[in-house]
């Protein structure tokens, strides 16, 4: 499946696919999820924008950064589009011999996730009104550059 | 020359359009266009100094030239997750 992806992930489905090999035995996981509620305001769902080739491109990058660095596989993917309260928007799967890498090689690629991904959430509220998320910088971003 | 100014996220909403064409002298940079596009609209303005750009589809830096036809993506601060 493609690393950006239409509409909610088949988190259920990828896990299975990424099984396990016979030299793992740790699979660390994280699942992005749209939540009911913002800053005290109701939430109905999500709409992901995103630079899709730019998107992609760092998906890959960061997935074989997390793999050179912990020593694991490491599989991500991001959802796009129409989302509810729910369904799952980002995907961390990583494999390794044994926990520690496993789960340093999950948050270290969430995180990255969250600073160079370029992906916008507008949020749609329970009153029919939207907006998008106050964002953050990308990492790496030269003011003067 | 002629550009397309590919405006994501938040910046749909500061220009109101997904797509903004831009003419510049044949010397522009990414620079030269941002200050063209301050001209338009005052809640990029604002938030302009934490945005990057991608330029056809590669990350650019505010000196990189430009060429006609060029695809200049505004990229807000992000909220990917």
């Amino acid at each position: 499946m493609e690393r950006i992806h239409e509409g909610p992930l088949p988190w259920v489905e990828l896990m299975a696919s990424f099984a396990a090999q016979p030299a793992e035995g740790a699979l660390a996981s994280f699942a992005g999820l749209v939540r009911n509620h913002h800053q005290g305001r109701a939430v109905s769902g999500i709409r992901y924008h995103a630079h899709r080739g730019l998107a992609a491109r760092e998906l890959a990058a960061i997935e074989s950064a997390i793999a050179d660095q912990h020593g694991v596989r490491c599989a991500l993917w991001h959802a796009v589009g129409d989302l509810a309260v729910g369904d799952c928007s980002v995907l961390v799967l990583v494999g390794s011999a044994h926990r520690a890498a496993a789960f340093a090689g999950c948050r270290d690629a969430i995180e990255a996730i969250k600073a160079r991904l370029p992906i916008w959430k507008e949020e749609r509220f329970a009153d029919g009104s939207t907006a998008f998320v106050a964002g953050v910088p990308r990492a790496g971003l030269q003011k003067n550059g | 020359m002629r550009i397309t100014v590919h405006c994501l996220g938040p910046a749909q909403r500061w220009f109101g359009v997904d797509e903004l064409p831009l003419e510049l002298p044949d010397t522009a940079t990414v620079q030269t266009a941002i200050e063209q596009l301050l001209t338009l609209s005052p809640a990029y303005a604002e938030t302009e100094p934490m945005l990057a750009y991608a330029l056809d589809e590669q990350w650019a830096d505010r000196r990189t030239p430009l060429h006609e036809g060029a695809v200049l993506a505004l990229i807000p601060p992000i909220s990917a997750g």
